[in-house]
């Protein structure tokens, strides 16, 4: 109760104007759970939370997740190819290059040229080219009809890059030394220790009003709350849920919860492997897990068991309860498909998600506890994600569309046969998929999508546990309720000191 | 003044042998004993703190965040990882005796080889070591065991090739020569015994040393994989609970220190005792 | 002149052992089979290994890579990184002042109080005093280094609020992590000192300048520590190794961004360029730390300049 609490008060708090420091004296410093390696928007590899700050999107989401105008003042379909960008005047780059619609014309080629092997190319995958109308329009075409194409314009990889500074330093340089049209500019990065930003004060939407901001990254839990207790970092991604309540209680420190902020948890199934081809396996497996047990206990009710990948929040969502648990029938059900006395699997898991560590762990013991006993490996993200998809056969990983708001960005990665991500193989998944990106109907895309939940739910591709909450703690006198699509915009955070 | 010294002397060995045995009986004893399954626990019961009860259960030590009894875990972890200890030590000290005996008996070049190998691998940081072929190999116990026992050995080897060279200047193994004893015969029947002594005394003073890196590795969570405790790993998963239960924390802690502390005390004495019988 | 000669003989030695040493470090990498496999991305394709393992020269045979390599560190090319995608000498030479200064600090110390305390200790040899000594150094030998850290985290960041608990750049920053990092060092020092000291006190000349009336004091500073000295220097070479070894735990706790870390996080993300070029370095200090001590040696004990 008493986060919600904070969230009203953080809510209100953004209401009062409240800019008593002026922007040079004004600081905060941000405690990540991960380090930044490189900072080129176009090749990231990791959270965007940075780069956030230091570039602009054509188009960007408000509070309230709706889209709402960026870089371009406005954008509209010319045909079912081709959308078209009415793009600001005037808005310079950190640097005084001018932005225009070749800049946005670099940016968008850089990353879908074949050669550049950009890892986050499948985000605009749909984009065939860029065309320069006059320095205010571009005409973006795709291969497709593509309804979602200004959302695909309203997150990373399509940070507005500035092209005669990339051009003249290079993609390794400008990874380290950012250049954009952001709130914020790039000061100083030292690996495994600090990025710190200042501020902007030409900023098209006006001067920020916190003068300068550290990202310091501590990876470690414990230490990144001591650090919130400690002041010594005003805000902080990633509480960990068994010290949510000390930072609640502490005079010093508010949380910020964001219900089903997070990423959906789930186990990813290898289909073609003997016993998990068998539907009755899938199925025991999945009523063997007590999702409830381990959202009250181990995650301490900081996440939401779920019977689909799809987000309340999303395009399409269709409510399905999550699979009730049921031992006795996962026996029964095993015993049918032929293993009466079970048998030994491998299952991954990494360091990642909410205590995934232990929850691999209790499920191990769930599916114990049915006759198959689990071989568990725990692998470093950074190893976990060099192979792809995990050869399993069982293993751990979440997935989201907190970015796009979209069904098909939570089902289509993990369950089309194929890509990259999944191991699923289900013809009837893979029809519906392949349909519902041939739709523009908004009304029959979403129910081809919801039929998409539907069957997933039957056939027991995956074993979907639950979607995570996300948590971020604070200095009392930092006012940031904290957003569904994870992001960290400096720009509307405001400090009562 | 000697008395007050003899004194003290046993009351260190004392000290170190009561240590070194109530670890030891916890290894044994919990295991094979103590009802409670180490790798299963009660959901609805986590975080209890030392003594309590669950369901007319006692946790002696408290449990962990899976509601695992940490007793149990401890006893198991603590056994496994003496196991993968003891186990490294000895082909330490095989590969080490050996090499350093047959490098100190014929000299040479076999020598200098011997002694540049044992350089180069005190050279290298056994942790960076053990970290990267794990990484490579893959984190089971059997390739704990190998890796942190092949990188141990290079101490033995020094130490055995000295005795050896004092050995074989001594009169009675030059007369066996002489007759015509084999090499092998000489090593084994008059080399080898009067190294084994100084030898187990620097295997007691190498212990610790093992005992920490093997901890260290399972505290980087590289080492035996969960749901398997091992003093290591009980630390390094504790560790992001500390705040919350710092039992989980502190009573590894205390069997590694026990260990080390009864280890070096037992070294200390055996050291003595053996400058003495010289003396 | 033999002092020259013993001089040069131990350099060739070194240069013996880092020649070993980049045999292993260089093979080591073969270990994980096919290094071409390991550094190009997953979605690679086969023609593209089988390119980039040619541009690599990782078709060449075995003895010509390992020329190439040896070449290359040589020239201070240590190959790049994997992960950042730059040079891993410049990762390293980044790192590197960081845990300098850790390693520093934490060996400063824990030799001062080391050195003070265990001569304290040796000469008031089985006092209160002397007990109270023994019973830190083997504590402190006894707690493992990651144990320590958390224990100081949670006393002095956490409860008393003294001292921040991690991230680099102010004094207050490098206290607990040199504590950490130290305590071992110093009980170690502690526990030679005073065995060695002594060892020495009891030997005949001592007891002659005793009973010549000198005192004490000028005993133990004037003639003992000077020989008691020795070993401890002989031994503070070796334990130069484990040092790396602490400091990467250190490193990783109180969030320090030193070469430890990039160690473990190199050896995760099997970033092998910087694996390599950090455990080159790491033996390089070995083999040069162990190198001065040896020279040391010389001029300390006139046994051996004899």
């Amino acid at each position: 109760m008493k986060h919600v609490r904070a969230l009203l008060l953080a809510a209100a708090g953004l209401l009062i104007p409240v800019s008593l420091a002026t922007a040079q004296e004004s600081e905060i410093t941000i405690g990540r759970s991960v380090s930044t390696t490189a900072m080129d928007p176009g090749f990231l590899r990791e959270a965007a939370t940075i780069v956030d700050n230091v570039f602009d999107t054509l188009v960007m989401r408000d509070e309230n997740m709706q889209l709402v105008s960026g870089l371009a003042e406005s954008w509209k379909p010319i045909d079912d190819t081709t959308w078209e960008f009415k793009l600001k005047k005037g808005v310079k780059f950190h640097n005084g290059e001018d932005f225009d619609a070749e800049a946005v014309k670099f940016t968008i080629d850089r990353i879908i040229d074949p050669a550049a092997n950009s890892p986050t190319l499948s985000y605009i995958r749909t984009v065939s080219g860029v065309e320069v109308v006059d320095p205010e329009t571009v005409r973006i075409t795709t291969d497709g009809p593509d309804p979602l194409l200004p959302t695909r314009m309203s997150r990373y990889p399509t940070y507005i890059v500035p092209p005669d500074y990339v051009k003249s330093v290079g993609n390794d340089e400008f990874a380290r030394k950012p250049v954009g049209t952001g709130p914020y500019e790039f000061v100083e990065f030292i690996p495994d220790q600090h990025v710190i930003l200042k501020a902007n004060p030409d900023y098209w939407r006006g001067a920020p009003s916190i003068g300068k901001v550290t990202f310091r990254a501590i990876p470690d839990g414990t230490a990144r709350v001591t650090a919130l207790l400690t002041g010594e970092a005003d805000f902080i991604e990633s509480v960990p849920v068994d010290l949510a309540p000390m930072v609640e209680q502490s005079p010093d420190a508010d949380l910020v919860l964001v219900k089903n902020g997070g990423l959906t948890v789930y186990l990813g199934l290898v289909m073609k492997e003997a016993p998990l081809d068998d539907l009755k396996v899938r199925q025991a497996l999945d009523a063997a897990i007590d999702r409830k047990g381990i959202v009250d206990n181990i995650l301490r009710g900081m996440a939401t068991p779920k019977g689909t990948q799809v987000g309340p929040a999303d395009f399409g969502y269709l409510e399905i309860p999550p699979t009730p648990y049921d031992p006795a029938k996962a026996k029964k059900l095993l015993a049918e498909a032929g293993y009466p006395d079970g048998f030994s699997i491998k299952m991954e898991s990494t360091h990642r998600y909410m205590k995934d560590s232990e929850v691999a762990q209790a499920i191990a013991q769930q599916f114990g506890d049915i006759g198959i006993q689990v071989d568990q490996e725990v692998l470093d993200w950074s190893v976990y994600t060099q192979e792809v998809p995990r050869p399993g056969p069982i293993y751990m990983l979440g997935w989201g569309s907190t970015q796009t708001l979209d069904a098909d960005a939570a089902v289509y990665a993990i369950m089309r046969s194929g890509e990259p991500y999944s191991t699923v193989d289900v013809p009837e998944l893979d029809a519906l998929l392949d349909e519902s990106r041939k739709i523009v109907d908004p009304a029959a895309r979403e129910k081809v999508l919801q039929e998409i939940q539907k069957v997933a739910a039957e056939k027991v591709p995956l074993l979907t546990l639950y979607q995570e909450d996300a948590l971020y703690g604070k200095a009392r006198d930092v006012v940031f309720a904290g957003r569904p699509d994870a992001r960290i915009p400096v720009y509307d955070i405001r400090l009562t000191r | 003044m000697t008395r007050l010294r003899s004194v003290r002397r046993n009351a260190d060995a004392i000290l170190a042998l009561t240590l070194l045995a109530a670890v030891a009986a916890m290894c044994v004893i919990v295991p094979l004993l103590w009802p409670l399954d180490p790798t299963r626990g009660v959901l609805s019961a986590t975080f209890r703190p030392p003594m309590s009860v669950v369901d007319g259960q006692l946790h002696p030590l408290g449990t962990d965040q899976l509601g695992r009894d940490l007793l149990a875990r401890l006893g198991l972890g603590t056994a496994i990882s003496l196991g993968i200890v003891l186990l490294a030590a000895v082909i330490s000290v095989v590969t080490g005796t050996l090499l350093g005996m047959v490098a100190g008996y014929f000299g040479g070049f076999v020598d200098v080889l011997v002694m540049r190998a044992v350089d180069v691998q005190l050279a290298i940081p056994f942790i960076l070591l053990i970290l990267l072929v794990v990484a490579v190999v893959g984190p089971s116990i059997g390739n704990l065991v190998l890796v942190l026992g092949v990188t141990g050995w290079a101490v033995f080897a020094r130490v055995a090739r000295a005795r050896t060279l004092e050995l074989r200047e001594l009169e009675y193994v030059e007369a066996c020569r002489a007759i015509g004893v084999s090499d092998a015969a000489i090593l084994a029947r008059h080399v080898l015994p009067n190294i084994l002594g100084p030898q187990t005394v620097l295997l007691t003073l190498d212990l610790p040393r093992l005992i920490i890196l093997e901890a260290s590795v399972g505290f980087l969570g590289l080492g035996v994989q969960p749901p398997t405790p091992t003093l290591g790993n009980l630390i390094g998963e504790g560790r992001s609970f500390i705040l919350l239960a710092n039992w989980l924390v502190l009573y590894p802690g205390l069997a590694i220190g026990a260990l080390v502390v009864g280890c070096n005390l037992l070294g200390d004495f055996l050291v003595r005792q053996a400058d003495r019988r010289a003396a | 002149m033999k002092a020259l000669s013993f001089i040069a003989g131990r350099a060739l030695q070194g240069l013996i052992v880092m020649i070993g040493v980049s045999l292993i470090v260089f093979f080591a990498l073969f270990l994980t089979g096919d290094p071409a496999a390991v550094m190009m991305p997953p979605e690679a394709s086969r023609a593209e290994i089988e390119a980039f393992r040619h541009a690599m020269g990782y078709d060449d045979p075995i003895l010509v890579q390992y020329l190439r390599f040896a070449g290359g560190v040589l020239s201070g090319d240590f190959g790049r990184s994997l992960r950042f995608q730059r040079p891993a000498v410049d990762l390293l030479f980044e790192r590197l002042p960081a845990t300098a200064l850790l390693a520093i600090t934490a060996l400063l110390w824990s030799s001062l109080l080391g050195f003070v305390l265990g001569t304290v200790a040796a000469v008031r040899q089985n006092g209160a005093v002397d007990f109270v000594i023994r019973v830190i150094s083997l504590l402190g030998q006894a707690i493992p280094v990651f144990w320590l850290a958390l224990l100081l985290i949670i006393v002095f960041s956490l409860n008393l609020r003294w001292l921040p608990s991690g991230g680099i750049g102010t004094a207050q920053q490098l206290i607990l992590p040199s504590l950490a990092l130290g305590a071992y060092y110093f009980s170690a020092i502690t526990r030679l000192v005073r065995a060695s000291l002594i060892e020495v006190l009891g030997e005949n000349y001592i007891r002659t300048a005793r009973a010549k009336g000198i005192s004490n004091f000028r005993i133990v500073v004037h003639h003992a520590l000077r020989n008691a000295l020795i070993p401890v220097l002989t031994v503070q070479g070796m334990y130069f190794a484990s040092l790396l070894g602490g400091a990467l735990i250190t490193e990783i706790i109180f969030a320090w961004p030193g070469i430890g870390r990039l160690a473990v996080d190199s050896i995760q993300t099997k970033d092998f360029p910087v694996v390599q070029a950090v455990v080159l370095f790491a033996a390089f200090t070995f083999v040069v730390t162990n190198f001065l001590v040896d020279v040391a040696y010389v001029f300390l004990n006139p046994r051996i300049r004899l």
